[in-house]
């Protein structure tokens, strides 16, 4: 039990701080970014209480605003996402159950499982956090470009990092 | 009470939910009406960690910023008249009396937004004031907006809202610099009426008509004109002279007769 508390405080630190650090100096083609600290929320236990999602979450997005200089849009986007994510788990099927001690990865709940989860909930959170940041409706398609070529570079990141760090449980 | 309670507490989730919304959307748009990021006690926490980490960032571009000072110091040397030489001191230019730079860091930046800001090293205590310019060796890289008491916030070029008086070097005709967010290299350049014939490749500088920013220092050249709208005026697309995602050392300018100047301006404004 602890050690997931000690692993996922972790990989919030290491997180934000690559965010923070790294890529938020990364700007493809001048204004496409990877927001690669939702990763965080992506990997908290199945197990984890709602409110509890919810809060770090918020949390997250936060300490990303409190770097950038952008009060409110990154908590927004990630408390939408944390709050998307019991309703994607739910609609989601994969071949095994939630079985208590399963974790949200490649390894456990298989590629496909994972992929489309990730894609999903990433989009989720660039969706709210690009039209906040314009905040407003026209450029509409622009908008929607630019969350969609980050929504790619994001899941790339992702899907690397798993398959970089995520060793298989047991 | 108590079923409002228990309501309450079943559906704690969608609750939690719309307060953490309401509490971030709040931080949004409080700092929306502002104008600017507001500098409190935890954002000056972020920027003490960010200027502790500038360090290693900095190290891995010394070879550019090095390349940067030589290529200012030739630059400068050039201006010099004559050699080096005590007896023949340069002569004074109406720039020298004007203007002072004040020499400072980029301890944060961002250039994938629209409202992009710069946070310097420099602050109140320096002597950077409110709605100084700052330039980089390269070129023009924004205004200042607020300052705290070590550190000052610039509003640069890339910023939707920001607007800089621009003059054609070639023809002396005046302009509105302006960006309308997306490509972090190119700018516009509003405001040209349609008599007068761009080239690509003309140089856009400062206009000098304040005391913000001394006149002919780079903003951009020109990349494309767009000729034949059927309006008044003519638009260009600019490329920025500075490359705001490398930015290292910049000067905040600051003028001794800021004040007088200031003084006679709004006496001109009680008069209308």
């Amino acid at each position: 039990m602890s050690s997931i508390i000690l692993r996922n405080t972790l990989r919030f630190v290491i997180l934000v701080l690559l965010q923070v650090l790294i890529l938020d100096h990364v700007h493809l083609g001048g204004y496409v970014n990877p927001y690669l600290y939702v990763y965080f929320i992506l990997l908290l236990p199945l197990e984890i209480p709602g409110w509890l999602l919810l809060a770090v979450s918020f949390l997250a997005g936060w300490m990303i605003d409190l770097f950038s200089h952008t009060p409110g849009m990154h908590a927004a986007a990630s408390v939408f996402m944390a709050f998307c994510r019991p309703l994607v788990l739910r609609s989601i099927s994969s071949r095994t159950e939630y079985e208590p001690g399963i974790r949200p990865t490649i390894h456990d709940l298989g590629f496909r499982w994972f992929f489309s989860y990730s894609l999903i909930l990433i989009f989720a959170h660039h969706l709210v956090l690009f039209y906040l940041e314009v905040f407003r409706f026209s450029g509409f398609f622009l908008t929607l470009q630019r969350t969609l070529l980050s929504v790619l570079l994001t899941l790339i990141l992702v899907i690397l990092a798993q398959y970089l760090f995520s060793k298989p449980s047991r | 009470m108590r079923q409002l309670f228990a309501f309450i507490l079943r559906h704690h989730f969608i609750f939690l939910f719309l307060f953490l919304e309401l509490l971030s959307f709040g931080m949004l748009l409080n700092n929306r009406y502002q104008g600017a990021a507001v500098m409190n006690a935890t954002e000056n926490i972020a920027s003490v960690i960010r200027q502790g980490t500038f360090g290693i960032r900095k190290y891995f571009s010394l070879r550019r910023i090095n390349e940067q000072l030589v290529r200012e110091n030739a630059e400068l040397r050039k201006r010099l008249v004559g050699p080096l030489d005590r007896s023949q001191e340069p002569v004074a230019t109406a720039n020298d009396t004007l203007f002072r730079y004040l020499p400072a860091r980029v301890i944060s930046a961002t250039v994938g937004k629209r409202k992009n800001y710069l946070l310097l090293d420099r602050g109140r205590r320096d002597g950077v004031k409110a709605d100084m310019g700052v330039i980089s060796p390269d070129g023009v890289v924004g205004t200042v907006i607020r300052v705290s008491e070590r550190f000052s916030l610039v509003m640069p070029l890339l910023h939707v809202d920001n607007r800089t008086n621009a003059r054609i070097l070639r023809n002396d005709h005046l302009g509105n610099v302006e960006w309308k967010g997306g490509d972090y290299r190119k700018g516009r350049l509003k405001n040209i009426p349609v008599h007068v014939m761009l080239e690509n490749g003309d140089t856009v500088v400062t206009s000098g008509h304040s005391l913000i920013f001394p006149p002919g220092i780079p903003i951009g050249m020109v990349e494309e004109y767009h000729t034949g709208s059927g309006r008044p005026f003519n638009e260009a697309t600019l490329i920025f002279s500075v490359d705001f995602n490398s930015l290292h050392y910049v000067y905040v300018i600051t003028s001794p007769v800021r004040n007088e100047f200031r003084a006679l301006e709004a006496l001109q404004k009680n008069d209308e």
